[in-house]
Order: C-alpha cells, then sequence, then structure tokens
C-alpha cells in the first residue's frame, strides 16, 4: 500500500516533471525576491531606529499588525492597487518577512553591550565604523535569526500566492486540493517544504561563518540571491529584443478543471481566427480575486456562470428559473454595474447540486431534496464556505425555501468535502453537477424540487472597452454558445481531473470533434 | 599635560556631577581620582576624552582646548582602559590591539610589530595568545589585553576607569603591580579613577579626593595620609593611619631557618612606620622582630605590603 503510493508518486513526479520544475523556479524566484526586498527594508530601517531609538515601538508595532493580517486576505487586498500575478504576491510576502527581520534587527544592534559601544567610541571609532566593525557583527546572529525566520514565513504563505495567479508550488497544492489528489498536494507541499529546509540551512551556515567574525559571508548571500533572480529576466530581455509583439489578450478562470478547460477552448478559438495571442491565467482563487482583476485592466476577460453573477456579483433574486432569461438579467446586470459584457451562454448548466452517495439514496429512498426534512434530525452535512455563505442560492436559501434545519452542518474546502462525503463522515455535501467526483464517486445529486437553485450557464464575460478594441473576438466566441452538454463537461473534468489529461489538449479534442476547430 | 580650568558638568535632570573643578596632571605622572560613587569622578575622567562633554569651563591637553581638536583624532591620542574591559568578543587579541593602530592607518608591518612587543612587554606568549578569542582568556589576563589595546596607538595620555574592580583580589594585585612597574617604564600621562584607597596609595603620584563633584583635597599619598584636610578624607582613608601605628608585630612573618648576621632588629612594639625606616636605612631584605628578648619572626617589605593591602590582610591581624 504505502510502496504503491510511493511509486504513484513517483510517476507522478516524472510526468510532471516539467511543471513542478516551472512551479519550483517561479517559488524559488518569488522567495527570493521577497525576501531580498524585506531584507533591504528591514535591515536598514532597524538598525536606524537601534540607533535614533525614536518611535522604534511604533515601526515595530506596525509591521507586527501586518503579520496578523490573514495572508489570502492581504493578497485580496491588494488587487485593487497591483493587480494579480507576481507583483501583489512580493508584496504581500515582502510585508509579512518585515516584522521578523525588523524586530530582530534592532533587538541585535540595541543589545549590543554598552561597554563595548563605548570602549569602541573611546577609542575614537567614528559611529559609521562601530556600526560597521563592531554592532553589525555583533547583532549578526539575531538578525540572520530573524532573516530565517522570515524566509521560513516566506516560503510557506507562497503558496498561496498561486490563488492570485503567482504561480509556484502552491499551483500544485491548490490543484491537489481542488482535485482531492494527495499526490499533487504533496508534489506541491514535499519541495515547499525541502525548499524551506534548504535555505534555512544555507542561511545558518552562513550565520555560522559570519558569527561576530564579519559581515561579509551575508554580502556573498545576498548577492547570489541578487543574481539567481536577475538572471533569468535578463536572459529573456536579450531573447525577447527584436522580437515583434503580438497584441495580447488576457483572459482568467478560476481554480478547477472547468474553467481552465473553457478558456483553453477561447484561446484556441481566438487564435486560431485572428492575430492576436492570448494569455492565460488559470487557477485564479475565486470569484472576488478574478473580478477585481478585471476591473483592474489586469485581466481582459474570464468565464463566469449566470448565477454567479446575478447572487454573487450583483447581489440579486434570480428573477427567474428560466436560462435564458436568468442570462438576460445577468447580462443586463453586468453590464450596468460594471460595464462588463456577457457573451452568449453555453448549453450545459454546472448549478449547484445537494449530493449524496449512492447508497445513502438507496438505503433511505432519498431522491429530492424535500425528501431529506423528516432526516434532518440525523443527518450531518459537508458545505464549502461559500455555499454555506450564500444568501440567495446556498444553504440559507434551501433552509427557508425546504424548512430544512440539519442538525449537524460543517464547512470545509472544496477538495476536502467530497472525500468526506465518501469517508462516511458525512452524508450530504454540495456539489456542482459537472464536478468530476460526481463520476468518479457514484454521487446521487437530489432533485432540486423548490427550484431554489438558479440556472449557472457558463460564458465569457468581458471588459467593454476590450470588445470595443478586438471586435473580432466577439464572434468568434459566441460560436461556442449552446455548445456542450452537461454529460460533455463532466467527463472533460473527470479526464482532467481524474486522469490528470491536459487541460489545453482536452480542449483541442472537443473543439475539433464540434467542428470548430481544423484537425 | 592635563589641566582643567573651572570645569562643571550638569546633567539634564538637573544633577551637577561635576562642581567647577581646576586642576593639572603633570606629563608622565599617575594621578588618581578617588571618591564614593556619585562623586563625579569618572564623569571627571570622561570629560578627557570627550565621551562626555563640559557644561562650562575648559579643558586643555598641551594647552590646547580639547574642544578644538578633531573628537576622533583627540580619542586616537587618549587611551582608555574600561572597568568592565569591553574587549571585542568577536575579534581576536591581535585584532583587538590593532583598533587604534588600523584607525590610526599605521601600515600592518608596524601595527603587526607592535602588537608583538606588547603583548610580550606584559607577558602575553604572542605566539599563544594572538589568535584567541577574549573568552579564551582569564579575567586578569583579559585587563592586560585591555590595558595593551589602550596603549597600542602610542598615546600620551591614559585614562582607566576603575580597571582593576572587575577582577578577584589575587589577579587585581599583579596587575597593580604590573601597572606599576610598567609606569615606571613608559611614564605615561595616567589619569586612574578609583573608589579603593589601597590602590590610589600604591599607585598615585598625586591622588584627588572627590565629593559631590568637588575636589576635598588633592596631595600625594604620605601627605594625604598624614594630613587629611577633613573629617571626609578622614573616613576615606579609613583605619590606614591606624595600621601605620600597629606595631611591627602586625606585619611580622615567620623568620627563615638560617638567618644572616648584622640583621637589623626592631622591638615588636615599634610602630610599622618606625619599624619600615629602620628597614629601609639598613638597605637589608629584612629586619627582624623582638619580642621578649627573642627573635619572634620578620618583617619584609613584601610582608608589610601583604599587611597592608586588603586581599592579603585578616581581620585578626589588624590590631
Amino acid at each position: 500500500m504505502i510502496i504503491s503510493s510511493v511509486q504513484t508518486f513517483f510517476q507522478l513526479a516524472n510526468q510532471r516533471s516539467d511543471l513542478l520544475v516551472n512551479a519550483l523556479w517561479q517559488h524559488v524566484e518569488m522567495s527570493l525576491i521577497s525576501l531580498l526586498i524585506a531584507v533591504f527594508i528591514a535591515v536598514p530601517l532597524g538598525v536606524f531606529l537601534a540607533v535614533y531609538k525614536k518611535g522604534a515601538e511604533s515601526v515595530i508595532g506596525t509591521t507586527s499588525v501586518i503579520q496578523t493580517i490573514p495572508s489570502l486576505a492581504l493578497l485580496g487586498f491588494l488587487i485593487p492597487f497591483v493587480g494579480i500575478g507576481t507583483l501583489p504576491a512580493i508584496i504581500a510576502l515582502t510585508a509579512y518577512a518585515l516584522m521578523p527581520i525588523l524586530r530582530n534587527t534592532y533587538t541585535g544592534v540595541k543589545g549590543v553591550d554598552p561597554a563595548l559601544t563605548e570602549a569602541a567610541r573611546g577609542m575614537g571609532m567614528t559611529y559609521k565604523q562601530m556600526l560597521v566593525k563592531i554592532q553589525l557583527p555583533l547583532a549578526m546572529p539575531t538578525i540572520m535569526a530573524g532573516i530565517r525566520t522570515g524566509m521560513v514565513l516566506i516560503v510557506g504563505t507562497a503558496t498561496l500566492a498561486a490563488l492570485i495567479g503567482a504561480g509556484g508550488l502552491g499551483d500544485l497544492i491548490m490543484t491537489g486540493l481542488n482535485r482531492s489528489n494527495n499526490y499533487y498536494i504533496l508534489l506541491g507541499a514535499i519541495p515547499a517544504a525541502m525548499l524551506a529546509l534548504f535555505f534555512d540551512t544555507v542561511l545558518r551556515i552562513t550565520e555560522k561563518k559570519s558569527s561576530g567574525v564579519s559581515i561579509a559571508p551575508i554580502f556573498i548571500v545576498v548577492g547570489a540571491a541578487i543574481l539567481l533572480v536577475s538572471l533569468p529576466p535578463v536572459l529573456q530581455a536579450v531573447n525577447m529584443s527584436g522580437e515583434e509583439e503580438k497584441e495580447e489578450i488576457v483572459i482568467g478562470g478560476k481554480m478547477g478543471a472547468e474553467p481552465e478547460i473553457v478558456i483553453n477552448m477561447y484561446k484556441l478559438l481566438i487564435e486560431a481566427e485572428t492575430d492576436y495571442e492570448v494569455v492565460l491565467e488559470p487557477g485564479l482563487g475565486n470569484t472576488d480575486f478574478v473580478l477585481e482583476a478585471v476591473l483592474n485592466e489586469n485581466l481582459d476577460g474570464y468565464f463566469e456562470f449566470t448565477g454567479t453573477a446575478i447572487t454573487t456579483l450583483l447581489d440579486e433574486e434570480p428573477v427567474s428559473n428560466d436560462e435564458r432569461e436568468a442570462f438576460e438579467q445577468a447580462k443586463e446586470g453586468m453590464a450596468d454595474e460594471y460595464n462588463l459584457v456577457f457573451l452568449e451562454p453555453m448549453g450545459y448548466q454546472n448549478t449547484y447540486a445537494l449530493a449524496v452517495r449512492e447508497d445513502f439514496a438507496e438505503e433511505t429512498g432519498v431522491e429530492a431534496i424535500s425528501d431529506l426534512v423528516p432526516l434532518e434530525e440525523e443527518l450531518t452535512a459537508a458545505f464549502t464556505f461559500e455555499f454555506a455563505d450564500r444568501e440567495a442560492d446556498g444553504y440559507p436559501a434551501i433552509q427557508e425555501r425546504y424548512g430544512l434545519n440539519i442538525e449537524d452542518v460543517q464547512t470545509m474546502e472544496p477538495g476536502l468535502r467530497s472525500e468526506a462525503l465518501v469517508a462516511e463522515n458525512v452524508d450530504l455535501i454540495d456539489a456542482y453537477s459537472t464536478d468530476s467526483y460526481m463520476i468518479r464517486y457514484n454521487l446521487t445529486a437530489l432533485e432540486d424540487d423548490e427550484n431554489v437553485f438558479p440556472p449557472f450557464n457558463g460564458a465569457p464575460l468581458f471588459r467593454e472597452d476590450v470588445l470595443e478594441e478586438y471586435p473580432e473576438i466577439e464572434p468568434v466566441l459566441n460560436q461556442l454558445s449552446g455548445m456542450i452538454t452537461e454529460e460533455e463537461m463532466m467527463e472533460m473534468n473527470y479526464a482532467v481531473d481524474e486522469e490528470d489529461e491536459d487541460a489545453e489538449e482536452i480542449a483541442e479534442i472537443y473543439l475539433q470533434e464540434a467542428g470548430l476547430l481544423e484537425q | 599635560m592635563i589641566e582643567f580650568d573651572k570645569v562643571s558638568k550638569q546633567f539634564p535632570d538637573g544633577t551637577k556631577a561635576v562642581d567647577n573643578i581646576s586642576f593639572r596632571v603633570e606629563p608622565g605622572e599617575l594621578f588618581v581620582l578617588i571618591g564614593p560613587s556619585g562623586c563625579g569622578k569618572t564623569t571627571t575622567m570622561k570629560m578627557i576624552n570627550r565621551l562626555i562633554d563640559t557644561t562650562s569651563g575648559k579643558i586643555s591637553i598641551n594647552d590646547e582646548n580639547i574642544l578644538h581638536k578633531d573628537l576622533h583624532k583627540l580619542r586616537w591620542e587618549i587611551g582608555y582602559v574600561l572597568q568592565q574591559i569591553a574587549l571585542f568578543p568577536h575579534m581576536t587579541i591581535a585584532e583587538n590591539i590593532a583598533v587604534v593602530p588600523e584607525l590610526k592607518k599605521w601600515d600592518k608591518k608596524k601595527t603587526e610589530k607592535r602588537i608583538d612587543e606588547l603583548m610580550e612587554m606584559t607577558g602575553l606568549d604572542p605566539a599563544t595568545y594572538r589568535n584567541r578569542l577574549p573568552k579564551e582568556l582569564s579575567g586578569g589576563q583579559q585587563q592586560r589585553v585591555g590595558v595593551i589595546r589602550a596603549l597600542a596607538g602610542d598615546p600620551d595620555i591614559l585614562l582607566m576607569d576603575e580597571p582593576f574592580s572587575a577582577l578577584d583580589p589575587i589577579s587585581r594585585e599583579q596587575l597593580q603591580k604590573d601597572i606599576a612597574s610598567l609606569q615606571r617604564d613608559i611614564k605615561k600621562t595616567i589619569v586612574f579613577v578609583t573608589h579603593d584607597m589601597d590602590e590610589a596609595l600604591q599607585l598615585g603620584d598625586r591622588i584627588a579626593v572627590m565629593q559631590e563633584g568637588k575636589i576635598v583635597q588633592m596631595d600625594t599619598p604620605d601627605n594625604l595620609l598624614e594630613h587629611p584636610a577633613d573629617d571626609f578624607v578622614k573616613s576615606f582613608i579609613g583605619d590606614r593611619k591606624d595600621m601605620w601605628e600597629a606595631g611591627a608585630e602586625a606585619a611580622m612573618v615567620p623568620a627563615p631557618e638560617q638567618l644572616p648576621p648584622n640583621l637589623p632588629s626592631v622591638k615588636a612594639e615599634l610602630s610599622l612606620r618606625e619599624a619600615v625606616r629602620v628597614l629601609q636605612e639598613s638597605e637589608e631584605e629584612q629586619a627582624a622582630v623582638v619580642k621578649e628578648n627573642k627573635i619572634a619572626g620578620v618583617i619584609t617589605n613584601k610582608s608589610v605590603l601583604a599587611y597592608l593591602l586588603p586581599g592579603d590582610r585578616k581581620e585578626g591581624e589588624k590590631k
């Protein structure tokens, strides 16, 4: 069992080595740049505060406050100002590392025995000489300890940066969480842990070498780090020079196989029929992140569902359970509120569903949501945070319309709740009707006999100015109007999630079979 | 030559640490500042190398106002030995000694030569100790390095701030002897702060007794002992005077088995002062102490010193 798991893991690592190397590199680059910036800010600032002694507590207090902001919140908070991608990730990571480095630098410099600084002054050293020859070398072990703490924080937190499109090992972890695939989680988590250990070792050796002797080794390490992170961009710049740049359209997608497959279809179609180049930003954390990024012009458009647009983005009640009417409502609302344009929707619906195990359904004879009401006292349910929270079409709406009050409701990550259901920890979960685990785990979706869930049709959502600038993409993407059945979507999701197929290939095969793309 | 001219120091909190003092320290003199804690002796000393600046008055070195000199150059020419020793723990002994020569930009050869020379002078074998770290040395050895570090840049003036107070009695006694003999060779102008009257009497050419920021008496050790200016000085000297008045017996040690002939002898009841005078005049190493017509023991220079110094004085011998 264990041996075969290990084999499976290494097989995956082998198959996905390109992905792993890429993610690892992004992770290293993002972490090192953040750490360097944090060091360059916090060490001089710490020294300054220790020497001038004024305002030290309030400055360090401020960095401590930053530390208490949940990392995801900080990442989300930065999107309106700096958008998505590597930049906000680096800013957030830098902010996290400031406190330990600043505090340790301050404590280290301030903690130097006053007799030693008096001796240094009495011997005729200038402040600068005293700092370089006496205070910094003696404070170095403490400063290095702060840098090491900051580094571990950065490498760990950087895994969350995947949620705002910064890539890194977090991509693999998030994919794993999303697919309930532990091997993917480990493929991201193990290298992240090893990376932290590796950096820690390098810094510890540097600290030992420099401990109280000189501050030269730290400069060597900093120099090497700068070289490491600056080399690739320089090479890239050299390669890029002379190359003509095509006009780029950036399209985003939320976390998961389905958005990734669909935006790959967009890319394939646009690139086949126009001269534009499409850049994809798949795997973005949640609806708010993506919307902010579009409004902020980091993305030109993304793949969204009509139901989400109505209830979450517009905070409206669905006017109808008719697909077309729902689409019109979403389209009108998004145009008025955000100047975003919904293109034509696809055929399938990926609506919310309440799902149970097949054996549970057979045992209890439950077929529709209303059948759950008599069982409400024995039921245990696991919902996503989002579902538990959505007033109009989430659990609160179910409670109201069906009068269903489940005794035991837990909230958890999307990837974990299907696991919990299969492990018989819970009886009921919220699901998306096209999700691959419906097939994988033989789940039964309960009929929404009170029509609580609004229609969820997927459609491209673009900024108005983008469509004015690139008018060709509208007819191109409208070719997908009414395409893809629920069955087809579920199978494609299954192929990516469970069989680890490439989303781009799956998209290409579908488009070719549908005759939208030449073979 | 260091000259204080009506110097005062008032701290921001209002305390007047030094109150209008004037004195001169002659070249080659070992000048002791002594007094109880808080009397302003350390402040007085630190004003010389401007670790503390004066509030009013003028301090000159060789007739030049120290405020007119470059601060760092001023300090390079004034060796500084601290009570806390304060060797830089991350530097080797050689590196510690080389600090001021390097600040003065001596060439490397000269610095290296100077380090060896100073280490040898104070009995630290350069080959053994050069590359050790301070923590690998005993307290006494560390303060020896502290002293030669202060001497390394060949300053004219040496400031010593209770340099031996952190040491154990045996190392302290040894270093006091060493500094006395070193001073005979190098003849630096030394300002020495202590609260230990024995140390002051043993080392000082002149002693300034301070109280509440003022100098109450400034004199040679002998005059200080014989003519204390007031009750404060008298009490500060303590039972010193009584000790010299004690019988020679008090400083006596057992006689060696073989006594040389023509030994000067003193009666056991004779005051120690008289007995030492007899010993000095005789030019002999020792004098027999006669009690009830028998030789009860001998006194030597060493035994007298041992009696007078606190580390070796036992309560019973005091009377």
